[in-house]
């Protein structure tokens, strides 16, 4: 089958909730998924391998990630010897004749929750981080993915692009999107030649519009549909949302939800999930059929997506 | 005592995570207001021989309904009734004991002569001063013998000042609320995080930023430079252009020889202009500078263009195609 030529390299993140044809459905459209290797996500991750790994799909890359941040949220720490298990047990699930893997390295996040990492503790878990690289990257070799932050150094910066020819970068998200896009720049601006990145967390349309990442990932699609909502594209493109399901609080709110919103939206979203043989109904009653149509229009969109190069501003500091 | 209570309510907290700070506390014959940023207090005769603490809010809009001269009375159990004719209010208060008053100014702090345009040059130099929290040293302004500075990254400005305090790192809604008080600054006092202004009849003491600046920024201004007039009517012809800016989210203006333009697109705009050069500036960059620049030196771009104005000088960087 002739691969489209995405202009983008989107991973769909997260885990879907349950097995099924959803997954079987979605697994033939898109081609980069990221999964969690944290705590019970990772028989989620194996059986993504698995589907991956089917020749009747498209999918070419396969990111895995330590989910070092959920664990961190929780307050647990992922250790690097069980994370090298799982990194291998679910790569030994991948035809890696076809997919290519890449793997998130991990990541030691300073400080705790609900507090601010002194600079010492950022410091260490820098030293920390890279010890953790060069463990994976030893066991693993070149496909390992470390990790830049927003409001650590540009020496930062040209230090992990020494590290990997394909880094991450990891804006802030406790800040207004406006100066996360402002970073993303700067970073890819100040970034050496021939560096590739993958933007964490970094699906805005003004982000994925304005900055040259060579992949980004998402979970929101996910959310969206497991909070109720359908995210469609309208006639040029833009997206359009929702609330769908019988049990949103929103069928009582005017305007707000499918039962009571403008007609022109319920015509839209009913066009749509014909286009994707998916029934309204499902989408009123099953989260998983609206992931399904999410996901689904993310890919129709990334058909159409095509980067072009900004302006950039200049600085007169260093990030 | 409406004005003092208002002045006082900038200072009070607006969400009740401690609710203590979303009270004002009221003792001999002054009201405070604080937060966990800073602290107002100012003189109240009106209220001399009264003791208490109230919601900032709600007491202000009592002080408010009552014409400003209310009768006020502490009652046994600890609330508040505020009344004038026909019309009372009840307020719950809190302990004023528990209230965390603050000082005028902590023992360790040394006093600043006050600069003889510190008002002044705090309102010139405000409008460049960042609103990016990704570069927290940039939400404020540097203080350092002879200039204050502040920067977006984009344009740094600095004002002439005879600072004889030590460098620091002054918020930039302190500088706000300092230029709304918009009062004769008679005293400074500063410490290692904190900074005190006294003005007649009332004080302000806030936390300094703690984020150092960049060493480099006196050095940046070292060089000398051939400086020529900015054009009298480049501001209008600028405005002029910005709604018709194809990309409203990065607005851009274009300098070529005999003309400013907009960038290409759906939309466009240009204006003949008795212009010599080239440079691409964002359209809000070029507004700030060119609203105190009087001289500069655009034939720089694409290194930073630097322009001087009324006891202000800065630099600006432009936009790279």
């Amino acid at each position: 089958m002739l691969l489209p030529d995405y202009n983008l390299n989107f991973f769909l993140s997260g885990n879907m909730g349950r097995a099924g044809a959803e997954e079987e459905k979605l697994v033939k459209e898109l081609q980069c998924r990221l999964c969690s290797c944290h705590g019970n996500y990772v028989r989620d991750a194996k059986r993504w391998a698995n589907l991956v790994s089917q020749k009747d799909n498209q999918v070419r890359y396969f990111m895995l990630d330590s989910g070092a941040f959920t664990a961190w949220k929780s307050g647990h720490l992922v250790k690097i010897d069980d994370l090298i298990r799982i990194y291998s047990e679910v790569m030994a699930l991948v035809d890696l004749s076809k997919v290519k893997v890449f793997l998130i390295s991990l990541d030691v996040i300073p400080g705790s929750p609900g507090k601010t990492a002194s600079a010492e503790e950022v410091q260490d878990a820098i030293r920390e981080s890279d010890v953790n690289f060069n463990i994976l990257s030893k066991e693993f070799g070149d496909i390992v993915v470390p990790v830049y932050h927003q409001n650590e150094s540009q020496a930062r910066m040209l230090e992990i692009c020494s590290m990997a020819d394909y880094i991450c970068a990891s804006p802030r998200n406790d800040l207004p999107e406006w100066t996360r896009v402002r970073w993303s720049e700067e970073v890819h601006d100040k970034l050496p030649a021939g560096k590739r990145t993958h933007g964490l967390a970094t699906t805005g349309v003004q982000m994925m519009s304005r900055v040259p990442w060579w992949s980004v990932d998402s979970a929101a699609w996910l959310f969206s549909g497991a909070m109720g909502k359908v995210d469609v594209l309208d006639e040029n493109y833009n997206w359009v949302s929702l609330n769908i399901s019988v049990e949103s609080p929103d069928r009582f709110n005017q305007g707000k939800h499918y039962d009571n919103g403008d007609k022109n939206i319920k015509a839209k979203i009913e066009e749509r999930a014909a286009f994707h043989d998916i029934s309204v109904d499902l989408l009123r009653t099953d989260h998983m059929a609206r992931k399904l149509l999410n996901g689904l229009e993310i890919i129709e969109w990334l058909k159409r997506f095509k980067f072009e190069p900004k302006p950039i501003q200049e600085t007169l500091f260093e990030l | 005592m409406l004005d003092a209570l208002k002045l006082v309510n900038r200072a009070t907290a607006d969400k009740d995570v401690i609710r203590m700070l979303t009270h004002i506390c009221v003792y001999d014959g002054k009201i405070q207001g604080a937060d966990s940023k800073m602290a107002i207090e100012v003189d109240c005769p009106d209220l001399d021989g009264h003791s208490f603490t109230a919601p900032a809010e709600k007491f202000i809009k009592a002080v408010n309904a009552c014409n400003g001269s209310p009768t006020i009375v502490v009652n046994a159990d600890g609330t508040i009734k505020i009344s004038q004719k026909r019309f009372r209010v009840t307020l719950p208060s809190l302990n004023v004991k528990d209230y965390p008053r603050q000082t005028f100014k902590p023992d360790n702090a040394v006093q600043v002569t006050v600069p003889d345009n510190c008002l002044s040059g705090l309102r010139t130099v405000y409008p460049f001063i960042s609103q990016d929290a990704s570069r927290p040293w940039s939400l404020g302004i540097c203080t350092r013998p002879g200039y204050f500075y502040a920067t977006n990254n984009v344009t740094m400005a600095r004002v002439a000042m005879a600072w004889d305090g030590p460098v620091i790192n002054l918020p930039g809604y302190i500088v706000q609320e300092v230029l709304e008080i918009n009062q004769p600054v008679l005293e400074i006092w500063v410490s290692d995080s904190s900074i005190s202004f006294k003005f007649q009849g009332a004080w302000l003491r806030a936390q300094l930023y703690t984020d150092k600046w960049p060493d480099s920024i006196s050095k940046m201004f070292d060089v000398k430079r051939e400086f020529q007039k900015v054009p009298d009517d480049l501001l209008n012809a600028v405005d002029q252009l910005i709604p018709f800016c194809p990309d409203v989210k990065f607005p851009s203006i274009f300098f070529k020889d005999g003309s400013i333009t907009t960038a290409n697109g759906l939309q466009s705009a240009e204006i003949g202009f008795d212009w010599k050069g080239v440079g691409v500036y964002r359209a809000e960059v070029l507004k700030l500078v060119l609203g105190v620049a009087l001289e500069w030196t655009p034939g720089e771009y694409p290194k930073p263009v630097f322009f001087k104005g009324n006891g202000i000088e800065g630099m600006m960087v432009g936009v790279r195609q």
